[in-house]
């Protein structure tokens, strides 16, 4: 027999069962003699349970007990305190309240910084603006390790000085 | 659990302070000039490589050093440097050796432009002037 029809012989025993169902447990316990010696152990099993369940009374009149119960509470909430039994002092419960949360915002903000920094950092120099009347022209000596950014001012008066020279030719 | 959430805070800690660097900045404000007499009124570049290599990028024969300045600017933060009367560079520091140079001349922007400033490398900014001459001026990080 297994165990889903044990529990079924077991409600059926305790009344459990729908009508239907009832039925069937019932023509199953009537012809299956395992089925049946099952249902008459849990039969017995239960009148002996119910025959000799011990009662325990409270040795006071109902109404003195829980009148004492809201007397009690009423005591408390007047005074304003109520009794809370002071946790004892763990460092793993500490670092669960604090540690946790900080290890996680400082996560976010790792991430964060490291997200802005990729953004903020351009990959190469570039100029982003020049006055109206500047061009330029950037270039970079690799021996010197030098990048130049050149700022040619396009409004330039001829010069007078006789080594004068094109703005072309000035680098 | 513990260890690994002490760790990422460690490591968290570890980048911010590395970030929070700041730049020691020197800049120096260079005028080229073929006029030898020029030599009484200003000192000639005195860093013998980049005097160097001024000489061989450029066309001039004279290179006088007006300003020479150094600056220490926080990350993420804007530096002032007043080069001379007329020239003024803002420069920001913008982490791992990035600077965002506004340049200012005659109190109007000549140009504004993002640059690597890798330990030992120069950025220059430079630009022709009256008489033949020129302005340069070169930067670089220091220290470190």
């Amino acid at each position: 027999m297994n165990d889903e029809l044990t529990i079924k012989i077991q409600a059926w025993v305790d009344g459990e069962l729908s009508g239907w169902q009832a039925r069937g447990i019932a023509k199953l316990v009537e012809r299956d003699a395992e089925a049946k010696a099952l249902a008459t152990e849990l039969r017995q099993t239960k009148a002996a349970l119910a025959q000799n369940e011990m009662t325990v009374a409270v040795p006071e009149l109902r109404e003195f007990y829980w009148n004492k119960i809201r007397l009690q509470i009423e005591r408390e909430e007047a005074s304003g305190t109520k009794r809370v039994s002071p946790a004892p002092w763990n460092p793993l419960s500490i670092f669960r309240s604090i540690g946790l949360p900080l290890a996680g915002l400082a996560v976010a903000a790792a991430v964060a910084t490291v997200t802005l920094n990729q953004f903020s950092v351009p990959g190469y120099d570039e100029v982003t603006a020049t006055s109206d009347e500047m061009s330029t022209l950037t270039f970079h000596d690799q021996s010197a390790g030098m990048t130049v950014v050149w700022l040619q001012d396009n409004t330039d008066q001829p010069v007078q000085d006789e080594n004068s020279v094109d703005s072309d030719d000035v680098i | 659990m513990m260890s690994r959430a002490a760790l990422i805070f460690g490591l968290f800690i570890a980048m911010m302070s590395a970030r929070a660097a700041d730049m020691q900045l020197e800049a120096k404000l260079i005028w080229g000039s073929n006029d030898v007499t020029n030599k009484v009124k200003h000192a000639v570049v005195q860093d013998p490589k980049l005097s160097a290599d001024l000489h061989r990028i450029f066309k001039w024969s004279n290179y006088y050093e007006i300003t020479d300045k150094d600056l220490k600017i926080p990350d993420n933060k804007t530096g002032i440097l007043q080069m001379s009367e007329k020239c003024k560079l803002e420069v920001k520091n913008l982490g791992k050796n990035w600077i965002e140079v506004n340049c200012i001349g005659n109190g109007k922007q000549v140009s504004k432009g993002k640059h690597s400033l890798a330990p030992g490398k120069w950025v220059t900014l430079a630009g022709s002037d009256k008489n033949n001459t020129a302005w340069f001026v070169v930067m670089r990080t220091v220290g470190k």
